[in-house]
Order: structure tokens, then sequence, then C-alpha cells
């Protein structure tokens, strides 16, 4: 019985390793398709270009920037104010660390007023 | 005699050395592969996962958890093989408890990588996220040169336990520096 399992485990593995390395390489391709097939739209705000930039998508959560980020807190059901997001950029908070060291006073402005504009909407 | 047994063991030394230099060659290509690709790829959400858990982190924190605790079952069970255990003589079974228990710690640590190299690809924002990032490479590259070393034959005895110690090591050190970090931080997250 051990045995048993023993072997399907290790086809399972095999091929639990071969999907992650095939979604990793593969990923970002079908990523650009979908994107090139989205209508280009008007340029976006300096704040949506700092999210974008500074990888903010990457854990939140925020529909106008078409982010799904699962890791931190949803943007959309939380609606931060300008203030909030501006106090949290700047000095992390939980798991989130801080990104004072990484964006100027002006970014981090832009990307708060940015998120507390379109968060929810 | 002893000059013949000298001769018919220079080929075997030989061969013993160029499996384990091919283990530490492939070891290193897997860690730097993943070195490579994490610093290049650009972060990413849109394939995010969390297999029925509520969030990407609590799906992570609890995968990592759990791996660490299959490594655990692994390393125990390769101490009670090597008789290094007060418990007598290692049981029949026992060997396919230490291959079934490493081969979960490697499932159950896939989406946790995935997800760290695709969703947040190599990262030097702290010492710490620097540490995770190069542990989470090194691991990789760790168990593949121990997958190497298990399959070889006429090793040296000290080859084996080196490669396992180090896997083990090196998924205890990634888990210490996220999962234990997140939990300090935040608390065991409900799934």
């Amino acid at each position: 019985m051990l045995r048993l399992l023993d072997r399907v485990l290790t086809v399972v593995c095999l091929a639990a390793a071969a999907l992650v390395l095939v979604l990793l390489f593969a990923g970002p391709s079908l990523i650009d398709a979908k994107k090139k097939q989205m209508p280009a739209g008007k340029a976006a705000p300096p704040g949506a270009e700092v999210f974008a930039s500074a990888g903010c998508g990457s854990c939140h959560t925020l529909k106008a920037a078409g982010k799904s980020g699962a890791v931190g807190p949803n943007l959309d059901q939380v609606r931060p104010d300008a203030a909030t997001v501006t106090k949290i950029v700047r000095s992390g908070r939980g798991a989130m660390p801080s990104f004072a060291g990484k964006l100027s006073s002006a970014q981090i402005a832009a990307v708060a007023t940015y998120v507390s504009s379109v968060a929810g909407r | 005699m002893g000059a013949s047994e000298s001769t018919e063991g220079l080929p075997r030394r030989d061969s013993a050395a160029g499996r384990l230099l091919l283990a530490g060659l492939l070891g290193a290509a897997v860690a730097l592969t993943l070195g490579v690709y994490g610093t290049t790829h650009d972060p990413a959400s849109d394939l995010a996962i969390t297999l029925g858990f509520t969030t990407t982190i609590t799906m992570k924190v609890w995968l990592a958890t759990i791996a660490v605790g299959f490594a655990v079952v692994q390393m125990l069970s390769a101490l009670w093989m090597y008789g290094r255990l007060p418990l007598g003589g290692a049981p029949s079974w026992l060997g396919s408890v230490h291959r079934i228990s490493g081969r979960l710690a490697f499932l159950v640590s896939l989406p946790v990588a995935y997800h760290c190299l695709y969703q947040l690809a190599f990262q030097h924002s702290s010492a710490r996220v620097l540490a995770h990032s190069i542990l989470g490479c090194a691991f990789y590259g760790a168990f593949a040169a121990k997958v190497v070393v298990v399959r070889s034959r006429n090793l040296p005895g000290i080859a084996l336990p080196i490669a396992g110690g180090l896997t083990f090591a090196l998924l205890v050190a990634i888990w210490v520096t996220s999962g234990l970090w997140y939990i300090d931080k935040s608390g065991f997250p409900s799934a």
C-alpha cells in the first residue's frame, strides 16, 4: 500500500513540477496575448503608472488597474482614503513593507490619490 | 591483492566523484535558473491561484508550514534509519514513509514557489526578503542535487546525509523568513 502510494506520488510530483514550469514560462506569453486583444484607451494617470510599476497589483485587487492580487487586502472592498494609503505605503503595515525608500513623496501622493479615487468604482 | 583493489577502486572513485560533480552542477543550474527567472520576470497577479484558501498569503503560509511538517517527518525517519534515534531498529515501512513524506513536502511547496516566483519574483527590499529569495532558489537546487545523490550508487556514505540535511535546512530557513515571519507579524491565518 505504501509502495503504491509512493509510486503514485512520484508521478504526481513530476507532473506538478512540469505544470509549474509551464505556468512560469508560458504564463507571461498568455497574459501578453490577452493584453494585446484589449482596446487601447486613454493615457493612464500618473498614480496608475506608479501602482503598476511598484507592483501593488501583485498583492492587491484593484479592478480599475486590472489587478487581482490576493496577498493583501482587496482595495475595492476596503476603499481607503488618500491619507490612509499614504500612511501605509510610507510606513508599511503587517506583512506589507514600507515603500518610502522605493517611491518618492510625489509618487506616493500620486498613487494614494489614484487608489482613493478609483477603489470600489 | 592490495594493488588489484587499488586499481579496481580507482574507476569507482572517479565515477563517484563524477556523480557528485553532476549533482552539484545540476543543483547550481536549477538554483541559477530560478534566480535568473525571478530577476528577469515582471511580477504579475494574472495567474493567481488560492487552491480553495481565502487568500494567496493564507495558502502560502499553510502550505509552507505543512511542507516543513513533512520535512520534519522525513528528517526524523532518516535519523531513525541511520540509527541516530534511541528507538531500536528501523521498521520495514519506514523507508516508504521517508520517501512519501519527502515527496509530499516537495509537492505542497510547489504552489508556494510558483506564487513567489510568478507573483513576486526575486526581490531585495529588505535583508529578510533578499535572504528568502536566495534561499528559495537554493532550496530547489539542493533538492535537485539530492535527487541525483539518492539515485546514485557507491557514493561516499556522508554524501546523502549532507544533501538531505542541506535541503531540510534550506526549507526550514525559507519558512522562517516567510511563513514564521508572517505568523509572528499577523498571527496564523484561518484557511
